[in-house]
């Protein structure tokens, strides 16, 4: 049974005045996740990919169509869902295993079982040595493996992730993927994956939808048939080439119609989110 | 010798060079005694203040080192608590309810521009001449620092994101609130109590001059019109010393609250 299911998800951002149009940011996403998967949304900036997101986290509303998570409808954030976001998320006041073990501590769980799931989770992440140091005196990368383990110490079935290398560099980016491949084969997670660096969805899927302009919608899927595990070398075989270039090939069309969307409603869309 | 090393000696120079100059000008009796005491002496005396726990002044009506102090430090702390009680609400309404923060901001930021101090005789009138009108003075002129730091905290969390977060752990509002937006908000509230608490200092000294009879500050105006030019100047550098600890404390304790957060 899928895991995660989203069905005609429609969103408008509707217009209080005037002379401001209503905005279609999402339009009929039709999206079946099923337990295990690694599905990455891939799409132009300003398509809707975050918007979204934050309809399926819960943290906006849609205006028409359904989420059901395991057969069940939902409205608002669900305990199976944990969220990853792409803008520093890491709290500076906190260290780092007290930021891990937030969620747990707003939850009631008494120190000593947060101390022992925070530990495991930033060893996972590869931060056992920085445990006790506050997020700016980590680098980018580091802080944003911070942030993963936080939202992975709530033991969630689905995670929803949000660009979250988009803020990285290039070689951050390749080796954050790649261990977030190896994260992801020893947790066993669902993992939904918004990204607009195709290498990245390529190297990470079972599969890719392609979104189109605004207003969003899929406008492609495309299965990632390259054999696991992989790694920074597949960047090389054949076969990637090939899907990268597939990706490409739809993406470019809708790119170029979305750089002809006026500036002002991509910001008008953005206060409303 | 290093470049920090020679910055850290030449800082402490310029404070021993003016003790200096001070002294070398009283000794040399360029200026009277009456109107300057060496300060060596400002020392000595400052240390007998200690010594006998007693201020040598005839008619004074507080004349314990102790008592004088534990008046004026109580002021201090009464004024500036009532400063955080009352403007830390204050700071946080402004920020919830943005139209109260246009109505009251032209009144907040000019404020300070305004000599509260020319106000005494009102004070007077209301309060009479004692603690409660010193206390005051000194919560008038704490509270708006507070006021001000404290909405400008909230108003700088950063509201892309960590709303976000606290709702995807699905906390409440009040949760997010305490547990997000107020340590978040923690570096500029800080800032307003460290403010707050010097304005305090300066409220309440700067009071006990016109509206004491007991106190530090009061102290120095009454050996003033005593003509007890030295033990003045012990009074003056007493305040002084305690002024610098307190801010000295009051900074390490900023360095730690922002240090941990790597700004």
């Amino acid at each position: 049974m899928a895991v995660l299911e989203v069905r005609s998800l429609g969103k408008v951002y509707a217009s209080h005045e005037v002379n401001i149009p209503s905005v279609e940011a999402l339009k009929n996403i039709n999206l079946t996740v099923n337990k295990g998967e690694f599905i990455s949304i891939i799409g132009p900036s300003g398509c809707g990919k975050s918007t979204l997101f934050g309809v399926i986290g819960g943290l906006n509303e849609c205006t028409s169509g359904e989420i059901l998570i395991k057969g069940e409808k939902v409205r608002g954030p669900h305990p199976s869902i944990g969220m990853v976001f792409q803008e520093e998320s890491a709290f500076p006041w906190l260290t780092c295993s007290e930021n891990v073990e937030f969620g747990l501590k707003m939850m009631g769980v008494d120190k000593k079982e947060r101390r022992a799931k925070s530990k495991e989770m930033i060893e996972l992440v590869g931060l056992s040595e920085f445990e006790n140091h506050y997020p700016g005196e980590l680098s980018g990368g580091m802080r944003q493996r911070v942030a993963i383990a936080r939202t992975l110490v709530m033991d969630p079935e689905i995670i929803l992730m949000d660009e979250p290398f988009g803020a990285l560099d290039e070689q951050t980016r390749v080796i954050l993927g790649e261990e977030l491949l190896r994260i992801w084969e020893r947790i066993r997670a669902t993992i939904l994956f918004i990204t607009h660096s195709i290498s990245e969805s390529v190297m990470l899927s079972d599969r890719i939808h392609v979104m189109s302009c605004r207003p969003g919608t899929f406008k492609k899927t495309i299965d990632v048939d390259i054999p696991r595990p992989r790694s920074s070398s597949t960047i090389s075989t054949q076969r990637f080439g090939e899907i990268t270039d597939q990706i490409w090939k739809e993406l470019k069309e809708e790119t170029t119609k979305a750089m002809k969307i006026r500036p002002s409603e991509c910001v008008w869309a953005d206060i409303h989110e | 010798m290093n470049r920090a090393h020679k910055i850290t000696i030449t800082k402490w120079s310029i404070l021993v060079g003016a003790a200096g100059c001070l002294e070398i000008i009283a000794r040399a009796g360029m200026i009277r005694r009456s109107t300057l005491t060496p300060v060596s002496e400002m020392f000595i005396t400052l240390w007998k203040f200690f010594a006998t726990g007693e201020i040598p002044v005839r008619f004074l009506k507080e004349s314990s080192i102790a008592g004088n102090f534990f008046i004026t430090f109580g002021e201090i702390l009464l004024s500036f608590s009532f400063a955080v009680l009352i403007g830390l609400p204050i700071g946080i309404l402004l920020w919830k309810f943005k139209a109260l923060a246009r109505i009251l901001n032209p009144y907040l930021v000019s404020y300070y521009a305004i000599p509260v101090f020319a106000l005494y005789p009102l004070i007077v009138g209301l309060f009479g001449i004692g603690i409660l009108s010193i206390t005051f003075m000194g919560w008038l002129f704490a509270i708006v620092a507070v006021i001000i730091n404290t909405a400008t905290g909230f108003e700088e969390v950063n509201k892309r994101i960590y709303p976000k977060v606290g709702k995807s752990l699905r906390l409440s509002r009040s949760k997010i609130f305490l547990w997000i937006y107020f340590p978040a908000a923690t570096p500029y509230i800080f800032t307003g109590l460290k403010l707050g608490f010097i304005y305090s200092i300066i409220g309440v000294i700067a009071s006990e001059f016109i509206l004491s009879t007991k106190g530090l500050g009061y102290l120095v105006r009454f050996s003033y019109s005593a003509f007890e030019t030295e033990i003045m100047y012990a009074s003056m550098l007493l305040i002084v010393i305690i002024a610098v600890l307190i801010n000295g404390a009051l900074m390490r304790m900023e360095a730690w609250v922002y240090g941990r957060q790597g700004r």
